[in-house]
């Protein structure tokens, strides 16, 4: 993938590469596609973390609350959303648990196959088979891969452009670094 | 909704459309994943890191680096259920997530919605 953006979109993004080649309506297919499971999956993702966590969510969100100049406007709305969703999406899923607790119990079961549902060349097999491997950096954790200026960034409670601008700033390094 | 509600289409379809959704898609997968893998901050130098959502219920982490002991190369499920959020690293090693992780996990995919999310209109857009 290169750096560069042929697409006309944000340049602060990698271009994504074999969209522009495949035919419009194979491309907008697959947007509208990427779109759907994404929030599908976010929705149901932050409804069970909400869930299951109940003092996630620290701050409570402002239902009228005005998003700031180039600040995300998803987060205090889409928080609603979620608490909003919630009772729904769970009740959804209530009815089908013992079909997903067989379904996951198989998933477990066949986990090498489902594996390989992943993109073959983002994913191997190999490291499935060693459980817990340890992560590279202090653990076995997502955390592990904050950095604490990233922590101290974000979520010490400035803007998420303090945080693009770290990775825009590493991405410049490397840029330069490569030439 | 799954992604092969997406991927397969039907059968009166010619199937060079199918091909070119299913690439299409695969592309963006991967676009996703690389810029999931920037939201945790600087990726050092010789590390590939990976975050991306799979399909409505699971979410992936696959980091690669290098050190004195030679290429590691870790990949980390996230799976959703209606009773947790469970990740695995092999075949028999699911766990709850710890309070740490789910805030950690919560705020990776909101941050993972925020960057994604707009990007795909924008592109949408310029289709």
């Amino acid at each position: 993938m290169g750096s560069s953006n042929e697409s006309g979109g944000n340049t602060n993004l990698p271009h994504v590469e074999g969209i522009g080649r495949k035919t419009r309506e194979a491309s907008i297919y697959a947007i509208d596609a990427t779109d759907a499971v994404l929030d599908s999956a976010v929705f149901e993702t932050l409804a069970v973390l909400v869930n299951r966590t109940p003092d996630l969510v620290a701050v409570p969100p402002m239902a009228d609350q005005q998003p700031q100049p180039h600040q995300v406007q998803a987060a205090p709305t889409y928080t609603n959303r979620v608490l909003e969703a919630q009772a729904q999406v769970m009740a959804e899923h209530a009815p089908q648990h013992a079909t997903v607790d067989d379904q996951f119990q198989d998933m477990v079961a066949n986990f090498g196959e489902t594996a390989t549902n992943a993109p073959a060349s983002e994913m191997t097999t190999s490291d499935m088979t060693q459980p817990n491997v340890q992560m590279p950096v202090g653990g076995n954790q997502l955390s592990a891969a904050f950095t604490p200026e990233v922590q101290q960034t974000y979520f010490g409670g400035q803007t998420m452009d303090d945080l693009l601008a770290d990775v825009e700033r590493a991405r410049g390094q490397d840029e330069l670094e490569s030439v | 909704m799954s992604l092969l509600d997406f991927i397969m289409v039907p059968q009166n379809k010619p199937r060079g459309i199918e091909q070119q959704r299913a690439e299409a898609y695969q592309s963006l997968l991967h676009w996703s994943a690389r810029v999931g893998g920037e939201l945790f901050g600087p990726i050092p130098k010789g590390t590939r890191r990976e975050f991306f959502c799979l399909d409505s219920r699971t979410w992936v982490w696959h980091e690669e680096w290098t050190d004195k002991a030679g290429r590691h190369i870790v990949t980390t499920r996230y799976d959703v259920r209606p009773n947790g959020v469970f990740k695995s690293q092999g075949a028999n090693s699911y766990q709850a997530l710890s309070t740490e992780e789910a805030r950690n996990l919560y705020n990776a995919v909101t941050l993972y919605y925020q960057r994604i999310k707009p990007e795909l209109a924008r592109l949408r857009q310029t289709l």
